[in-house]
């Protein structure tokens, strides 16, 4: 029942979103959401939408209910206040997405279409007082096809550099710029100092902002019910992850 | 979003402007501003060179690049100002504090707050010398026994250096301050000079304002060698300076109604000369000397005795100390150079951001020592001064003792503490309880209060002719054997309470006697017959150091990841150079010059008599080693003290403790050869502020440049303190070998209840070499919320290097207590760790504005919190007590009840507040001023009492009393929580926490109740929100516990 409410309000929010054809998902200017009630808080199974693009925030762990905790929207200018207990990235004075407790953010059009992802910006968080590695964090960017990982591709998030954070810009290869995916989703895989990564502690935290997708000038020209009928199917797809 | 939140800030001003439109009463504030001071700039400004002076220099204020900057931060300060046209500026800040005070209307502070330029805006306050009140109500200044030099023989005697001290004022007229010598005498004429020109870098001065009896080429000479006064704050203030004070460098006279003697007796402590003879009423005690005798003094004067009528002592006079005058000083010291700074004024016990504290941590990073005071409100958890940039200084006991003895009729004599001048024979004897008056209630009786409701509380019928025995606590000391003295009594046998023995001047022959002894004797004394005889003083020994029971104690209460005090020195029965009691007429014949008035000496004991011994040392070992850091200062002096003996106090309040004697008492000629030190600098402080103070980082970048300390218990203290341990904990520290030569260091740790392992367990340091371990501490048998106490020590087979270490296990769930914001909407991302697998739940509760009380008017009473219980129990409003009952329903989260200084009556009133829980548990809140909160989260249900004592200001002080109690019935959509899907044991996890929908003007409180996956509360995190325009005052009194009974 959510889901069909969803790619109803989602058809409507496109609706009125006139001929913006900014592939960026900076976070910015986020609108409300029905399905992000919490916001600027995320929860497990939340969706909100910028540009062209639905974003959801999913948790991956066994026996995962919705609501659990996995993200919010971090006002980079005040992450001094937002970020009490936590290590953000200190080099973006812009809204981004914290992805928290081993959250699993996904990205996919509203109408539907292939995406292909050029680069995003990203940034290990840490937890106040824990120690964390040279390199902190495995962030896996993951394209998917019929509800299946299709192709992947690891970045690797240094730890702290003077006990700070910074947001670094990573590229996505061609053969991920050039496969048109459904969606696509980053997944998080905390490091230890020998070097192994895991996501099973909640310590697989990033921050994430700016994410570059390729545009597609024609999908708006395209939508109409056909478009909305696929905004309906991409979320069904996206149960299935 | 981010225009959103632009325009809710243009409505935050627009709203402070419309509520404050009729709040046209201006106050002092102190305006922070963004660019850093000259004395820690380090040269972010386009076109203006560094100013900060490299380790081991001086801040240089005449340098070129020293002048420009301050001409940049004077062009800064007057575009704010600017801001705020109209309001009169009392004073600038530029060297170690970049701001200015300013009497401000409540729109203007709003209009400031809203400047990018503008970091924060702090009121003004009062505060008070750290002397423990010997009360000047009889015109007896307490003399005690001969000064033990704690650091007798020791080579160095502080040649060259400088030391500044903050206080109230010199008497120039003391030998301690002469620059020539006679016959090994200080003197003022005749001899030999003993003192050069001031030492080279010296660019400070006497006063070239002209002050009342002060003249500088006449009372200023090559020991003496500054002396400036700051009152613009205290003008400000309003407050009516009393006949007893000067405006001048002049200490003020001391006598009836005085308060004088304080700055000199401080400054002679840190630096007077050796050989300066003490004499007191007459006698000779011998001579005295400061700690490092041969040091140049700057005094700097910012305390001032006013008039005011409810003064609790009884003097009709207060002395005051305003925080602009003393960031002034402090601005003005570091720029003329000294070396040294002693502050022996009360402090915040829980906030770094302190305008003081910041401007001593600008001195600090241009490499000046500053040692501070403790606080004298123990023995409960009550230190002061809790910034890791300074020496906080607790107080205990010397071995030499004013002692005499009491003798009974059946042959039992008692020795304690005297300074009993005249033998009295056999007496008859009485308790005091027995020769009350009819009209006299017993307590009052009991403590030889000199009334009991308005009437004579002593009958002389009974006490005529007698030996009293009053017992200790409450009222002065000397008012107890005046009120024997007036009722006819002929000698007094004062029984202690547990705050130790002390020997001062009575009015009657007295002997100060255990609560021990004094339990034989009261139970002697109602006996057919009984009498008891009193000899004259005698100068004994005594086993010490033993901690004062006055000395306020630790934990920390703004982090208890970090120990305070640092270390103790005595400052018990500390004889040093004071100020004489002067008729009015004589004062005036001082302040026009045409009285050279003579030295006086007096015993005084507090935390504020320890601090400059310390202060004298540092300059001891500054001269020794003058590139050490202000930290590698005082871990010298941390890891080479020894321990106190015990106080026999039960408890946390035991003085064998950390939290009483921090690392320990000091040890000076072995402080000069440490083996190794815990040095930090400007770059450990940065990091520092960045964790816990980062809207006071300038430039903001530095956060970035040097980074974000993980933990303050990481900062590089020479002790290791660790609040809230799940499972395990890993504290790094880093260690300097400032000996000669290569070393190998061993380590051994032991912290009972834990497994402490040391990494690496050896270090190996060339000369100067710095190296980093790890102390890991693995919790075993540790019960959980119980501190445990330990020790590290680094030792190469000459040095012992011994840091205490303090640890606690925390709750299965650790989560924040405090959560503060100042918008309408907001959110915060908190850790939670969790000593526990599963999945956790929550209750909420809130957000809840504020409810007032009605206005309340009491009369001061000068109640401490032990007599502030004792009526808080008692449950009956009196007339400096206003007692409201508050029924605490189940379910609660948190109940919170303040007093704010801005709903009291008349600017300056000192209110405090206490809350009494079922089962007679209490919280006290005793800050200077009125700005006091109390709070307990998850309390148990029933009927508690908020108690608010008026402890003294205006005749009349009236009180609005703030109370929330937040309860699960109160959750609402206004704040969210949001929690993991699950934790792991020893693990970490994000918790979310949103408000919203909040109104502009008001004060909200809101909880939230962690709770393990059986549902039971492990956690409480309560969000105070202020959408008032103010930030909240971050002043949790945390757990519900009989901590901070002071006063």
């Amino acid at each position: 029942m959510k889901m069909l409410l969803k790619a109803t309000v989602a058809a409507a929010m496109l609706a009125s979103l006139g001929a913006a054809q900014a592939a960026v998902v900076t976070f910015d200017g986020l609108a409300d959401s029905p399905f992000a009630t919490s916001m600027p808080l995320l929860g497990n199974g939340d969706e909100f939408y910028q540009s062209t693009f639905w974003i959801d925030t999913l948790s991956t762990k066994a026996g995962a209910l919705p609501g659990d905790f996995v993200g919010a929207i971090v006002d980079g200018s005040d992450v001094a206040n937002t970020c009490f207990s936590l290590v953000c990235p200190t080099n973006d004075a812009t809204n981004f997405l914290a992805s928290l407790n081993d959250g699993l953010p996904a990205f996919g059009r509203l109408d539907g279409g292939a995406v292909n992802v050029v680069q995003f910006d990203a940034s290990f968080i840490a937890a106040s007082g824990v120690t964390v590695p040279p390199t902190a964090l495995l962030l896996r960017l993951e394209g998917y096809i019929n509800g299946a990982v299709a192709a992947q591709q690891d970045f690797l998030l240094p730890g702290p550099s003077a006990g700070a954070y910074s947001f670094s810009t990573y590229y996505a290869s061609d053969a991920f710029k050039n496969t048109n995916f459904d969606f696509v989703a980053f997944r998080g895989f905390a490091c230890n100092a020998a070097g192994s990564c895991s996501r099973s502690l909640d310590t697989a935290q990033f921050a994430l902002d700016n994410v570059n997708f390729v545009p597609e000038p024609n999908a708006w020209l395209m939508l109409g019910l056909v478009g909305l009928a696929a905004a309906g199917a991409s979320s069904l797809r996206r149960r299935s992850i | 979003m981010k225009l959103l939140q632009v325009s809710l800030a243009s409505l935050v001003l627009c709203a402070s402007l419309a509520t404050h439109a009729a709040g046209d009463i201006r106050r002092t504030y102190i305006v922070q501003l963004a660019a850093e001071p000259a004395a820690s700039y380090t040269g972010n400004v386009t076109g203006f060179a560094a100013t900060k002076p490299v380790a081991g220099a001086r801040f240089n204020a005449r340098s070129s690049a020293a002048l420009a900057y301050k001409g940049f931060l004077d062009n800064q300060h007057n575009t704010v100002a600017a801001l705020v046209r109209g309001a009169p500026i009392v004073a600038k800040y530029d060297t170690v504090y970049n701001g200015f005070a300013a009497k401000l209307t409540d729109a203007e502070v709003a209009a400031l707050q809203a400047s990018p330029l503008v970091v924060a805006v702090h009121v003004d306050e009062a505060r008070k010398l750290d002397t423990i009140s010997t009360p000047t109500f009889l015109g007896l200044k307490a003399p005690g026994g001969l000064w033990s030099q704690t650091v007798a023989g020791f080579a160095l005697k502080g040649e060259d250096i400088v030391i500044g001290v903050v206080d109230g004022g010199i008497w120039p007229e003391s030998p301690s301050y002469a620059d020539r010598v006679n016959a090994g005498n200080p003197v003022f004429s005749g001899g030999t000079l003993a003192y050069g020109a001031a030492p080279a870098g010296w660019l400070g001065s006497c006063s070239t304002v002209a002050g009342e009896g002060f003249v500088a080429a006449q009372h200023c000479n090559n020991k003496l060698i500054g002396a400036q006064f700051f009152n613009a704050g205290f003008i400000a203030s309003g407050a009516v300076k009393h006949w007893t004070e000067f405006y001048s460098p002049r200490d003020s006279v001391a006598g009836a109604t005085g308060h004088g003697g304080h700055g000199s007796h401080t400054s002679s402590t840190a630096g007077g000369n050796s050989n300066a003879p003490a004499v007191i009423g007459g006698l000779s005690m011998g001579p005295a000397s400061g700690m490092a005798p041969r040091a140049r003094i700057a005094a700097y004067k910012v305390c001032y005795t006013y008039v005011n009528a409810a003064a609790t002592d009884g003097t009709g006079s207060q002395n005051s100390c305003f925080t602009s005058d003393s960031m002034s000083a402090i601005d003005k010291a570091v720029a003329d150079g000294v070396h040294v700074i002693n502050y022996s004024i009360s402090g915040s016990l829980t906030n770094v951001n302190d305008p003081v504290e910041q401007a001593f941590l600008r001195a600090t990073n241009a490499g000046v020592f500053v040692a501070a005071s403790a606080g004298n409100s123990g023995p409960a958890a009550s230190v002061a001064h809790i910034s890791p940039w300074l020496t906080t200084v607790a107080a205990s006991t010397h071995d030499r003792a004013l002692k005499g003895t009491v003798t009974l009729g059946n042959g039992a004599t008692y020795t304690g503490a005297s300074m009993n001048a005249t033998a009295l024979g056999a007496s008859p004897m009485i308790l005091s309880v027995d020769a009350k008056a009819a009209t006299a209630s017993t307590s009052d009786a009991n403590l030889c209060f000199l009334n009991s409701g308005g009437l004579p509380t002593l009958d002389p019928a009974k006490a005529a002719g007698k030996v009293v025995v009053c017992t200790r606590g409450t009222n002065a000391r000397v008012e107890k054997s005046l009120t024997v003295a007036t009722a006819g009594g002929v000698g007094m046998v004062l029984v202690d309470n547990g705050g130790g023995l002390v020997a001062e001047l009575h009015s009657v022959p007295t002997v100060h006697v255990t609560a021990a002894d004094g339990a034989l004797i009261k139970a002697y004394a109602p006996l057919a017959g009984s009498t008891a005889a009193i000899g004259t003083f005698f100068i004994g020994t005594q086993p010490a150091p033993v901690m004062a029971g006055f000395s306020s104690r630790g934990p920390n209460a703004g982090d208890d990841n970090m120990l305070k005090p640092d270390l103790t020195a005595p400052g018990v029965d500390i004889i040093a150079t004071v100020t004489p009691g002067l008729s009015a007429a004589q004062r005036d014949a001082v302040a026009n010059g045409t009285l050279v008035p003579p030295p006086d000496w007096a015993s005084y004991q507090g935390t504020s008599m320890s601090s400059p011994h310390v202060a004298g040392l540092a300059a001891l070992l500054r001269q020794a080693h003058p590139t050490w850091s202000p930290a590698a200062i005082k871990s010298s002096l941390m890891t080479t003290a020894t321990t106190t003996l015990t106080d026999g106090l039960a408890g946390a309040q035991n003085g064998l403790l950390p939290w009483a004697q921090g690392a320990g008492h000091v040890v000076p000629n072995k402080a000069v050869d440490p083996g190794l030190v815990y040095d930090a600098g400007t770059a450990d402080y940065i990091r520092y502020q960045c964790k816990v103070n980062k809207a006071a980082v300038s430039p903001a970048s530095d956060c970035t440049t040097f980074g974000t300390l993980d933990q303050t218990y990481n900062f590089n203290l020479p002790s290791i303190t660790v609040g809230s341990i799940s499972g395990n904990v890993t504290v790094t520290r880093k260690v300097t070998n400032v000996g000669t030569s290569s070393a190998t260091y061993t380590s051994s740790a032991t912290v009972p209840g834990f497994t402490p392992v040391v990494t690496p367990a050896s270090l190996t340091l060339a000369p100067g070499q710095t190296k980093t371990f790890t102390l890991k501490l693995t919790a075993t048998t540790a019960v959980a919320n119980a501190w445990n106490y330990g020790s590290l020590t680094w030792t190469d087979g000459v040095h012992v290097v011994k840091s205490p270490v303090t640890a606690k296990t925390g709750n299965p769930i650790v989560a924040p207590s405090l959560v503060t914001g100042t918008t309408v909407a907001g959110s915060r991302l908190i850790t939670i760790q969790t000593g526990i697998s599963g999945r956790l739940s929550a209750n909420k509760g809130g957000m809840k504005n504020v409810s007032m009380g009605a206005l309340a008017a009491l009369t001061g009473g000068g109640l401490g919190s032990v007599a502030l219980k004792a009526a808080c129990t008692a449950g009956v409003d009196t007339a400096s007590v206003k007692v409201y009952p508050v029924t605490i329903p189940a379910g609660t989260i948190v109940a919170r009840f303040a007093l704010r200084d801005a709903d009291v009556g008349t600017a300056g009133d000192d209110n405090d507040l206490m809350l009494l829980s079922p089962s007679g548990v209490a919280t006290y809140s005793g800050n200077d001023g009125s700005n006091e909160s109390v709070q307990v989260s998850n309390p148990v249900a029933g009927s508690y009492k908020v108690c608010v004592t008026a402890y003294g200001g205006a005749a009349s002080m009236t009180h609005l009393l703030s109370s929330w109690v937040v309860t699960t019935a109160d959750a609402s959509s206004s704040l969210n929580v949001m929690l993991p899907g699950n934790v792991v044991a020893g693990g970490t996890a994000t918790v979310g926490l949103s408000w919203s929908g909040l109104a502009m003007g008001g004060r909200y409180v809101g909880g939230v109740q962690f709770k393990d996956p059986a549902g039971n509360v492990q956690a409480t995190t309560v969000l105070l929100v202020g959408t008032d325009g103010v930030a909240p005052l971050a002043d949790p009194t945390g757990a519900l516990s009989a901590k901070q009974l002071r006063k």
